[in-house]
């Protein structure tokens, strides 16, 4: 069976985790075009060769990233989603809901 | 050991284990702990230890047991007095006997300890609020999660049968974590040895219990391993105090 290595639990089968897709840098959702904004959400690149991906542990509901080779199916490494989001991001809409709520 | 007559009835407790059913129809005597009926002998004291020392499976869903999570937990529970495992999928014995799981960065699952009280489960329950305890958010591990033990010599080598971790002393030692599959199931498996013998805490969703309790039932079969009460469970502590001076 093939084995992915998790951040947080370590080497598992890969039986016990969920593909999530590729990543991509999300575009300001603010000033991206109509089409900018549906590629993010709708398409993928599928390149040949070196992607990250989104995975989660099941067992842990714990989402991270994995570079692969889609070539070769091999795995380069896996880390957490923290080392690319270093601050939680809160979208516009919600963050202006939670200033009202502060009564700011 | 208590050897007055076990006559509870589960019914007339609020709280009991999804399983009592099937253990009062192997005969067993059941005990208050807490607000809930346990199984607390399903054979004669002696045999039900023998049995454990061998390899036993012990339902522990009625004992106390709460959960932590948030970026202000560690903090928080840091604060309420408990000792804290330093990095995830470790647990931690407290000096009552009580153990606190860390499953991640920011979540805690705390169980209350075999033998005495739950006090301080409760106070530390009754202590949390969204205001004072920041960031911190309170899980009711107790109606979500199944606590089931696999105790005795031949618990590994059982357990191997139905998961793919390593669970060699040398590779899962005492008070490790493990968060993985077992038939299909998410399940928490926390090493927690009682003196020399071998002893896993198995948790999982609640609502499989039954499902998981006949899993376990069935790869214990090969090993004649079988169901015993919490009072197995505390005399191979005891044994071990005793051996220990």
């Amino acid at each position: 069976m093939k084995q992915l290595c998790c951040p947080l639990n370590g080497l598992r089968n890969i039986s016990e985790f969920l593909y999530g897709g590729e990543y991509h840098a999300k575009p300001d959702q603010i000033s991206c075009s109509a089409r900018d904004w549906a590629e993010h959400v709708f398409f993928d690149e599928n390149n040949a060769g070196l992607v990250i991906e989104w995975w989660c542990h099941l067992p842990t509901s714990y989402w991270f990233l994995v570079e692969r080779n889609t070539v070769s199916d091999e795995i380069l490494r896996s880390f957490p989603c923290s080392d690319i989001y270093k601050q939680r991001d809160d979208s516009p809409a919600s963050a202006s809901r939670d200033k009202g709520g502060q009564g700011e | 050991m208590d050897q007055s007559p076990l006559t509870l009835v589960p019914g007339s407790l609020l709280r009991r284990s999804p399983l009592y059913r099937r253990h009062a129809e192997t005969g067993a005597s059941f005990r208050q702990v807490d607000d809930c009926a346990v199984p607390y002998r399903f054979r004669s004291h002696q045999e039900d230890t023998d049995m454990a020392r061998q390899l036993g499976l012990v339902d522990l869903c009625g004992l106390t047991k709460v959960g932590y999570k948030g970026p202000g937990a560690s903090l928080w529970l840091g604060q309420e007095g408990l000792l804290l495992p330093a990095e995830p999928n470790l647990a931690v014995l407290q000096p009552d006997g009580m153990l606190v799981a860390r499953l991640s960065l920011d979540e805690f699952l705390v169980l209350r300890n075999l033998e005495s009280d739950s006090s301080l489960i409760c106070d530390m329950e009754s202590a949390w609020s969204l205001d004072s305890a920041v960031q911190t958010y309170l899980l009711p591990r107790r109606d979500s999660h199944c606590w089931l033990a696999v105790v005795g010599a031949e618990a590994r080598q059982m357990l191997s049968k139905i998961c793919a971790i390593n669970l060699h002393l040398d590779e899962f030692p005492n008070l490790k974590i493990a968060q993985t599959i077992i038939a299909d199931l998410s399940v928490i498996i926390i090493r927690h040895d009682l003196g020399l013998t071998p002893c896993f805490y198995l948790l999982a969703d609640v609502a499989l219990t039954e499902y998981l309790w006949e899993v376990l039932q069935d790869a214990m079969d090969e090993f004649a391993g079988a169901t015993v009460g919490l009072a197995a469970l505390l005399t191979l502590k005891t044994l071990l105090v005793e051996s220990s001076k």
